[in-house]
Parts: C-alpha cells; structure tokens; sequence
C-alpha cells in the first residue's frame, strides 16, 4: 500500500498536479545538505550532528555531501542550480557567506540569493605566546612588539583569524611578518615550535594545548557564553583597553535557495528548533563554540554585522572587492 | 609510558571486544578494495565510513577508521602492478617496476613483493609510532617554512631520478608539473592565475583527479590501442609467491631504510604517502650497485615505494594525534573522527587519555598482521586479472575513475580536469616523455611555492635569516652530498685504476 501511494505520488508530481500539496507533504524524500569544506574539520562535524537531529525530527534521511574547492564557491552555486525546494540545503560558514563575496566578484549575493534558517557554530579570536614566552601579559607584549617586528602566525590570509590581527595591529599600531600556516591547529602547532612569536588561535584551541601556549588577551568586544568556559578570567580588549576596537565574526548555519515555498521553510525552521537546546549542545564537541540564532531575520542582521566589521579591515589589505 | 599498565589493560580489554575485532577485519577489507579502484583514495574510503562512527564508541571507531587507511594505501599497489595503474597516489612510485614484472610474467612474485614491503613499513612505523611519538612530535612542530623548503627543494632531487631514460626530457616534466601548480588564486595577495575566468580554478587544478587522469587515464588509452593484442603469459606466474627469507635478508637495507623515509615523510604534515614512495624509490635507486635496472622490473623497485608508502600511516599519526595537526589528508578526517568523540586530539590527548593512545598502537600492529592473510586472498585474484582481456579491463577502469574522481568533490568539473590530464599524459607518454617526474612536480609545487614565500617573509631581506635553520641547512647538506658523491667517488676510484 505504502508502496503504493509512493508511485501515485510520482506519478502526480510528474504530471505537475501537486505544486500546493507537495509543500504540505514535505519532506517526502531524503534531503541533502551541501557542505562546501572538506570531511573532517569542525565545520562538517557539526553538521553531520545536526544532520542527524533535523532527520529525527522531520523523519527522512539528512544526508551531508562535501564539495571541497574552488573557494567555496562551486558548492554555493550547486545549491543555487538545484531547484528552491527545500531538498537542497546549504551549510553556510564565514568564506561562502562572508569573505569570498567581499573579496571577489562571485556570481551570488548571499542575501538575495538565499534565506538563511539559523546561525549556529561559531568561534572567536585570542592571542597566544609560547608558555615560556616572555611575554606574560598583553602590556608586556604590547611593549616586545612595538620595539621588534615580531612573527604573527594566522590560519590563512584574509580569514577572520588574520583579520583579528589586522585589526589589532592598527588599533595599537603595531606592523608584523604574517606568516599563514593554513589551519587553526597548524598555526597553533608552529607556535609551540617556534615558528612564529605570536598567533591568533581560536578561544576553543587552548583544549588541545594548554600546556604549551599562553593566551594573552580575547579579540573580541562582544563578550560571548564561551569566553569564561574555555578562557576563564582572560579579559577582551575592550575590558582591557576602553575604546579599543575588537571584532570577530565567525559564524555558520543553514540556508535555503531563495524562492522556497514559505510552508518548507516553517517547517525547517521548526525541525531546526531542537539545535538550539542546551541537550543538543551538550553532545558537540568541546572545542565547539556555539551562538544560536534563530529565522531569517535574526541571521540577516547577523550577517549584516559581519559585513559592517569586516568591509573597512579588508579595505584597508586592499582585498575588499569594489563593485 | 610503559609504566601505565591499567590504561595498556583497559585498552587491550576493548581492543578484544568482538564488535572491534569485527569492524578491524570489515575496515581492511573496505580500505583494500577502496584502494584498488583507481580514484578512491584512503580520505574519501574514511570519509565515507566516518558516519558510522558516530554509533559507536572511540576505540571500535578508530580501528575501523585505521584498518580502511592501512588497507587503502595497500590495496593501491595491486592495481598498480597488475593493471598498471596506481590505485591510490600512494602506489604511483610502484607502477614503474611493478607492472613490468607483472607483464614479464612474475606477478605472483610481484605481488608477494608489495604485500610484504607493505606489512613491513606498516609495522616498523607503528613501532615508532607507539615509542618515540613525543619525540617525534617535537621534530613535527620544527618544521616551519624554512625547513619544508629544504624538503621540497630535496624532493626536486627525486625528478632526476625517477627521470627515465633522458634526463632532459625528466627534467622538462618536473617542471611542467611544477607550472600547473602556479595556476589558481595566489595564496598571498589572491591574484588570479591561469584561472580563465572560471571559479573552479581558484584552487588550481584538483590534485586526485589531475593524477587518476596522468596515469589511470593515459594508461586506459595506451592499452585500448593494443585491446586486441593477446598478452601472453605462463600459467606457473598466477602462482602468488611471498619472498622466502633468505631473499628478505638481501633487501633489509632497502627495507629498513625505505620504512624510515615513510615514518619521516609521513612526520610531515603537508607530505603524503605519494612522497614518501618516491623518496624511498629514489633512495634505492641511488644506493642500488645497478641504477640502471630500475624501471625495468626488480623487486627493490616494488619493495622501496610499497614499504614507504605504509610506513608513512604511523607517520602521518604522529602529528595528527600529539599535536592536532593532520600529517595528510587521510589523517584529517580521522582527526575529524577523533574530534566528533569528544577527543582534542593535541599535546594534551597523551596525558587525558591513554587507553585510547594503546588502543591506537596495538590496534594498529594488529591490523598490519592482520593485512597479511587478508592481503593474500585478495592478491591471489588479482593476479589472474592477466587473464581478463585487455577488451573488459579498459572499460571497467575508465567507469571506475569516473565515480572515483565525480565523488571526491562531488563535482563535473573534476571529471573534465582527468580527461584534460588523462589527454596530456597520453600525448606527453607518446612523444617518450615520463610522467613520473611530472606528477612529482605537481605533488610538490604547491609545497614548494608556499614555504618559499614564506621563507622570503620571515627572512625579511636577511640571506643569513633566510638560511637560519639547523634542520634545513642538514637537509641541505645531504643534498649537496647525494649529488656530489656520485662523481666524486666515480673520480677516485678512476684515479685508483690508472
């Protein structure tokens, strides 16, 4: 019987007769959500846990497909070439959403073309030394940076950790050899090993290196939940220095193309709910910094912020691109 | 560490449940056929096993996730000799001599030859693996820009070798293969290079579907010419033979030194099992008593690569467990495993969690002993692919390809970059160039370009800064030596004669 109804169901849908009632029977097969990073970063892991959530709960499989390369943009532009249906999802993240629009002319506008569910993985930006560095303060460092141009490490140029430092570097009017090592944890690992003085890391990477590294100060002034749990008693900036600017906009989530049926997108935005549960958050891993935001509206002014912090930093490296 | 005997107990009592032992024997029959099918490398066989491990708990997940890796970096080698394509990058060292033997009627022994190269290098690195990590991590974390280049720059050295019959035209490869690294967005200052207006360039071209086209590819158009030629063969070479003793004896050299270049290449994060092949290939090459031989189907020219390229698993371990910093690209999808259990993996997953640490070890050598049987069936049929007509094999590889290359990103435009690469290595095979050298330099430019850049930056306009590495200025040295010593020894020993 099941059965069925399925190729009555097909059938209908190939005629073109269910454009309304689909919508109400949605979602009737597996979903896919497009992650456009490589499996195994932080990225795909959470969304392969979330994946798992949104499939309990609208009761169809969720699968996560990875389409690596081409700075994220060919994964962008496959879920704008499938059909707005709601069966392709887009796992949003701050190059696709955030850098490579304003550094490149893309054939997408991330706001227009889509409409972002939530906002959910997130991270901000420290600074480390060596445990054994010299530095035991960020005054001190101030004092050691403005006498020698020291070795900055950051994960990749023109990514949020750099931008951290780009930002720091003009606030207090500091110059040093940027050296980009390609990951968090890589950046991380060339400061135990000396080679580089000082690198901005994420707040979550002191887990995997407490020992080793000393985090001197938090570079960012919106004071978030995870500070005080993965950084206890580090001040930010802002807290250290009034007046002093320090922004960090890393953030990541879902979105659908723009045009999906209104019923779709309630109904992903309901199944979504449960992602934003101290249960749910409870299951991730540790080094996971997690800020819910919830509908359209909320993560469109989000995003809105990042593009306000980000445009006049990236202006500044002569990246920002004009259109 | 070897004072922790409740952890080393609590880890064996996990490593003997049966749902382990179970998904150990399922993780290295997966990896072993993943492997074998040419484009379906050991990151995309471990991705596509990582959901199932959100199920289960760390130590069954990871020996699944191990065993696929082991098996994977393996099972390239079958398909290397007895098609003559490299099953994974992994195996491209090995196609040279490999497949010659294989035609010249010796694939049961050529056979016998990568398993037993494979299960030793696998072995002799878990051992450095599980007592020297902390060590070695400390020799990870030196390895800056200053010291890759000097690696890179060695590597370079490899072209030569693997050169062929004309060192010019070798030379010519490596640096086309060097030039088609340049294309894509400049890492530094994203100016667009060679990117012809498309996004999909911005990257450069995809590595796994630009070698699957160099060599799969070429290799399925070369042997469509003569898909009508019968090959003929000796029924006694379908015979899988494993290298008596005595024979193990003659090449421990080559053994124990090609499973110290994997351990180290693999050390590296950024260097994979590719190169750890043809460091250990050309090694052999160069301390070999007839240079000349390689290439035309020895032993040594299977054992060095397939013993490398295995040993390069403990390896690339080393960094990705004690530092968090994958050693290649199969080793960060098991760091993201890792990561999914609620492990940092770090300088701090030795301290927090030692069970865990001997679990990985004992699982480890577990599964290299387990390899042998495993490796034995499978090889017994892969050595009567000879009798399949050339008419079926060419077909099957070529659809096989497509899948593989189509899912590593899940993308056409990878489809188009292995038919481009497959053309270019059928035209540069024709005209009696290799391509061997060709894909070193395409394995090694991006290397090369970033830690030279880099180097430039930290000197700041200072030579002295520039070569201001202990490490490099070593790696330098033995450079300097291995080129030198060759005439310079030629020399005196003409001296001697006259």
């Amino acid at each position: 019987m099941k059965k069925f109804t399925h190729i009555a169901a097909a059938a209908l849908a190939a005629l073109g007769l269910t454009a309304g009632a689909a919508n109400a029977d949605y979602p009737e097969k597996p979903i896919t959500v497009v992650v456009s990073f490589a499996a195994g970063g932080n990225a795909d892991i959470v969304q392969r846990l979330q994946a798992e959530e949104i499939s309990n709960q609208l009761g169809v499989p969720v699968n996560v497909i990875n389409k690596p390369g081409g700075a994220h943009i060919p994964a962008t532009m496959s879920v704008l070439e499938a059909p707005a249906d709601g069966y392709t999802i887009f796992n949003w993240s701050p190059p696709s959403f955030m850098v490579v629009p304003l550094t490149r002319d893309v054939p997408y506008e991330p706001l227009k073309d889509f409409v972002p569910l939530f906002a959910s993985i997130s991270a901000s930006n420290a600074l480390y030394v060596r445990s054994d560095s010299p530095y035991t303060t960020f005054e001190e460092f101030l004092e050691g940076a403005k006498e020698n141009k020291l070795t900055m490490g950051v994960n990749n140029l023109g990514a949020p950790p750099n931008l951290s430092a780009v930002q720091m570097a003009n606030e207090f009017g500091l110059e040093f050899k940027t050296i980009a090592l390609k990951t968090v944890p890589a950046t991380m690992a060339g400061l135990i090993g000396g080679q580089v003085d000082v690198a901005v890391g994420q707040v979550a990477s002191i887990y995997a290196y407490k020992d080793e590294v000393r985090p001197l100060i938090i570079l960012d002034n919106n004071r978030r939940a995870f500070f005080e749990k993965d950084l206890p008693g580090v001040r930010t900036v802002g807290e250290a220095f009034p007046g002093k600017e320090a922004g960090v906009w890393v953030h990541g989530g879902l979105a659908v193309k723009a045009g999906t049926p209104q019923p779709v997108i309630d109904k992903l935005l309901a199944a979504s709910e449960v992602l934003g549960t101290d249960e749910f958050q409870a299951k991730l891993p540790k080094s996971v910094g997690y800020h819910w935001v919830h509908g359209p509206e909320g993560v469109t002014s989000l995003i809105q912020e990042g593009v306000d912090l980000y445009s006049p930093i990236l202006d500044g490296l002569g990246l920002l691109h004009k259109k | 560490m070897l004072a922790n005997t409740e952890a080393l107990f609590q880890a064996v009592t996990q490593l003997s449940q049966p749902i382990t032992l179970l998904l150990l024997v399922l993780g290295i029959v997966i990896g072993l056929i993943i492997g074998i099918l040419p484009g379906l490398g050991p990151p995309i066989a471990i991705a596509l096993a990582l959901p199932f491990t959100f199920y289960l708990d760390p130590v069954p997940s990871i020996i699944l996730l191990l065993g696929i890796y082991s098996a994977a970096i393996y099972g390239g080698s079958i398909s290397a000799i007895a098609v003559g394509i490299p099953g994974t990058g992994a195996a491209i060292a090995t196609v040279q001599d490999g497949h010659k033997m294989f035609s010249a009627g010796r694939g049961g022994e050529a056979l016998g030859f990568s398993l037993t190269g494979s299960i030793f290098g696998g072995l002799v690195s878990v051992v450095c693996l599980a007592f020297i990590a902390p060590l070695l991590a400390e020799f990870a974390v030196r390895f800056g820009p200053r010291e890759n280049l000097a690696i890179s720059v060695f590597g370079l050295m490899v072209v030569v070798r693997v050169a062929g019959q004309s060192l010019s035209k070798g030379l010519l490869m490596g640096a086309l293969g060097l030039f088609l690294t340049t294309w894509g967005l400049d890492e530094l200052n994203g100016t667009e290079r060679y990117t012809f207006g498309s996004y999909h360039l911005y990257e450069g071209l995809p590595l796994v579907p630009f070698l699957v086209g160099l060599f799969a590819m070429s290799e399925v158009f070369i042997s469509a010419e003569r898909a009508h030629h019968k090959i003929q063969f000796n029924q006694s070479s379908l015979k899988v033979k494993l290298p008596g003793w005595s024979t193990l004896m003659k090449m421990k050299d080559v053994l124990l030194r090609s499973s110290l270049i994997g351990t180290v290449i693999g050390i590296i994060p950024g260097e994979g099992a590719a190169v750890g092949a043809f460091f250990a290939y050309s090694e052999a090459k160069r301390r070999s008593k007839k240079p000349e031989a390689f290439g035309t189907g020895i032993p040594e020219g299977i054992v060095a690569p397939e013993t490398a390229n295995n040993a390069t698993v403990g390896g690339a371990l080393v960094p990705t467990l004690t530092l968090g910093v994958p050693g290649s690209p199969a080793a960060a999808v098991l760091l993201g495993a890792l990561i999914i259990q609620g492990l940092s993996p770090g300088t701090q997953l030795f301290v927090e969690h030692p069970d865990l640490m001997y679990a990985i070890f004992i699982g480890l050598f577990a599964i290299n002993i387990l390899m042998i049987f495993i490796g034995l069936v499978a090889i017994r049929f892969a050595a009567r692919l000879i009798m399949v007509p050339t008419s079926v094999i060419v077909p099957t590889v070529m659809l096989l390809s497509f899948v593989g290359v189509y899912s590593v990103s899940n993308s056409f435009f990878n489809v188009g970059v292995m038919l481009g690469a497959g053309i270019l290595g059928y035209v540069v095979r024709k005209l009696g160039y290799s391509i061997a050298p060709l894909s070193i330099g395409f394995v090694l430019g991006p290397i090369l370009e970033n830690s030279l850049r880099q180097s430039l930056t930290l000197a700041d306009g200072s030579v002295q800064e520039f070569f201001n590495t202990p490490i490099g200025l070593t790696i330098y040295a033995a450079l300097a030596l291995t080129i030198l010593w060759g005439p310079v020894s030629g020399r005196f020993k003409r001296r001697q004669i006259s």
